[in-house]
């Protein structure tokens, strides 16, 4: 088992960067090959990943979550999956490039960072662990994906300004569209990572003395938080949509992406070893 | 094969030379058994406001195209057309032009996704009145199917190509469903009447028409279900509507920016289309810096038909090759209809041959067991049949871009079994 997940830690990023480079192609370059095969691939890419994750559960006897890397990993599956829903439900088909390129790099990180952790301390071993990690994940995941169809949107919206009706300009779905894409992602973001936040406020003090209240990654995620529910408040009361919609979805993520990384870079993940 | 095509097109003639020989599904209807009667055993007509075409099978070798050209102008009274406004095809050529046709890349607008429907008409009518026989039937199905293919195997017709219809197509761009959008349509004339016809098809939620003259305003809004406003009172309305279309000639400027900014003031975000296809500019092209206003002009719209123009003229190969393929498909059909009146007649000779000795031992074999005799001859003439059959069908599919290689086979079988000579009544009773 230990060889298939060392081949499928290989193949995976491979996956995705295939994926990525077929979706690119038909969004950059209308091309029809890409275009038409583009979603079996990251069919095939998911169902790798599904694949890996399993057997990783099986060998090491955890999900992979227990690492900043891993994590990661995770983030990638949750997203590529959460897009491939979004594609087949909305028929929106021509927005994965810049989100696929996002799941390689978190990937590549998983792979490249990859260890052999086996097993778990017995504290972790909790359903309320479980549900901050997957609201986490969830939450994470859609504002990734939030902060994609802003970005989107204002290509678009610069486009229709700058009069720039190219191929790219075609393959961009309405800017209603990706604004509705947008605003979903930031709700179910915003309510995602609450309740993560509040389980992980509730339960983990208590599963482990040690753990401080001042923990990094706790004070990222409120700050993202914060962010992201002052622009709902003030969109919602001033009646504002659109560009500034949009533009809240990048600076969250933005916010979002420099927390984790000052979380992890300078005090660490979560350390539960 | 004896397809023949007589037609006059945008390519061939001027729009009035076209009107001159353009026929009504009643003059259609009164004019294909007269074709029938005097030149065409099968005849189908398909007239539109860019072509007329007469597809048919002659009666005989005796058929002469000048005679229905000649018939054709005179009946529609047109003695200033010329031999040269008509284009002539036979046999495959007429076919392949007819693909061509139901395709829609030879059409005045290329991918016109209109012309299938049109031949589609033309081709029930000549069912209505019986003048489409077992030749025309294959053929028209065959076209249809290049239609179809070429609609659902290609971008031929995909992306608007007229200005009217790029400004719906830019609409779409920006929002997710017309149903739930207003628009307005400022000027009541052939613009705004095609624009608000495709404004209906892709489902706009609601309508207004604003003209200075009311009742032309109202004439419009009567066909498409839409809502008549004087053009004096479109700032009331402006910042209830979503996408606004102005194509009046006006020295003024119907909206300005002061009208715009009031309108967005109470709609923050909300997006407005405004497309101005007047000539000179009927909206302030400083509206256009607003916030969330979307303000495109006919260079816009232009530069979106012309993109999809070429778009569309990059699926040609591959519509070509969809006709290549129908086409070979329809000649190997075509290849075995000429050998089936020789199997015909061969297993008329067979079964006479059978009968005949059947009928001389009758007597020598009781009821019952001559019963069983014939079943056993029948079988034995089917299964030498079979074999050489088949070979015919065959052979007559492979040399289909060869009809004297067929033809020669078909001789030598008929000196080989000694059969009859083909009659062409017996041909065609035969086909059908």
């Amino acid at each position: 088992m230990l060889a298939a997940i060392s081949i499928l830690n290989i193949f995976l990023p491979l996956g995705y960067t295939v994926t990525a480079f077929f979706y690119g192609r038909a969004f950059l370059k209308g091309d029809e090959f890409a275009d038409k095969h583009k979603s079996n691939f990251l069919s095939l890419t998911l169902f790798m990943h599904f694949l890996s994750s399993a057997l990783r559960t099986a060998e090491f006897r955890h999900i992979p979550v227990t690492s900043f890397y891993e994590l990661m990993g995770m983030l990638a599956l949750t997203i590529s999956a959460a897009y491939l829903f979004i594609e087949f439900s909305t028929k929106v088909r021509n927005t994965g490039f810049p989100i696929l390129a996002i799941c390689t790099v978190l990937v590549l990180l998983d792979s490249l960072f990859y260890k052999q952790y086996y097993g778990v301390q017995d504290v972790l071993k909790s359903e309320l662990l479980a549900f901050h990690v997957i609201a986490a994940l969830v939450g994470y995941s859609s504002f990734t994906l939030s902060a994609v169809y802003g970005f989107l949107y204002v290509i678009l919206y610069k486009k229709l300004r700058s009069k720039t009706f190219d191929t790219v300009y075609q393959n961009l779905p309405s800017l209603e569209s990706l604004e509705k894409l947008a605003n979903k992602g930031i709700i179910i973001g915003f309510i995602a990572l609450a309740f993560s936040i509040v389980i992980g406020f509730i339960w983990l003090p208590r599963a482990i003395e040690s753990f401080s209240k001042a923990d990094a990654q706790f004070i990222g995620v409120f700050l993202t938080l914060v962010v992201y529910g002052v622009g709902i408040s003030v969109i919602k009361f001033a009646g504002l949509r659109g560009r500034r919609l949009a533009l809240l979805a990048v600076i969250g993520f933005i916010v979002m992406c420099i927390s984790v990384i000052f979380a992890n870079t300078f005090t660490g993940f979560h350390n539960f070893r | 094969m004896n397809l023949f095509l007589l037609g006059i097109s945008h390519k061939t003639a001027s729009v009035e030379v076209r009107e001159a020989v353009a026929f009504s599904n009643e003059e259609t209807a009164q004019i294909l058994p007269e074709l029938q009667e005097k030149f065409l055993k099968e005849a189908v007509l398909v007239s539109t406001c860019n072509r007329t075409e007469l597809y048919g099978v002659p009666h005989d070798d005796s058929f002469k195209s000048e005679d229905l050209v000649n018939f054709l102008i005179e009946w529609k009274r047109a003695n200033f057309l010329k031999p040269q406004h008509f284009y002539i095809e036979s046999s495959f050529k007429a076919a392949e032009h007819l693909m061509e046709v139901t395709s829609g890349i030879d059409s005045l607008i290329v991918g016109d996704v209109q012309i299938l429907q049109q031949v589609r008409d033309a081709y029930e009518l000549s069912g209505e009145k019986r003048t489409a026989g077992t030749l025309m039937h294959e053929l028209f199905h065959t076209s249809f199917r290049v239609g179809k293919r070429a609609k659902a195997e290609t971008a031929i017709g995909k992306g608007a190509v007229s200005i009217s219809y790029a400004a719906v197509e830019l609409s779409e761009k920006i929002f997710a469903d017309l149903k739930t959008k207003k628009a307005i349509l400022i000027g009541a004339g052939e613009t705004a009447e095609l624009t608000a016809k495709h404004l209906r098809n892709h489902g706009i939620g609601h309508l207004l028409i604003a003209n200075r003259t009311l009742e032309r305003a109202q004439n419009l809004a009567s066909q498409y279900g839409a809502m008549a406003i004087p053009l004096s009172e479109i700032n009331q309305f402006l910042k209830n509507v979503d996408i606004v279309i102005s194509s009046v000639h006006s020295q003024d400027y119907i909206l300005k920016r002061e009208d715009v900014k009031a309108a967005m003031k109470t709609r923050p975000s909300a997006p407005l289309v405004i497309v101005d296809i007047g000539m000179p500019r009927n909206i302030d092209p400083k509206a256009g810096e607003i916030d969330n206003v979307f303000l495109e002009d006919i260079d816009s719209l232009e530069m979106i038909a012309n993109a999809n123009h070429e778009r569309r003229k990059s699926e040609l190969p591959k519509v070509r090759e969809i006709i290549a393929q129908e086409l070979q498909k329809f000649k190997e059909w075509a290849a075995v209809l000429d050998v089936v009146p020789t199997i015909k007649s061969l297993r008329d000779k067979c079964e006479d041959i059978r009968q005949s000795g059947l009928q001389k031992y009758k007597y020598k074999f009781a009821p019952e067991d001559f019963e069983k005799v014939d079943e056993l001859t029948k079988v034995l003439v089917n299964r030498i049949l079979a074999s050489p059959i088949s070979a015919l069908r065959e052979y007559s599919q492979n040399s289909a871009d060869h009809p004297a290689d067929t033809e020669q086979i078909l001789h030598a079988v008929q000196q080989l079994f000694a059969l009859p000579p083909r009659s062409e009544a017996e041909e065609d009773k035969v086909k059908k």
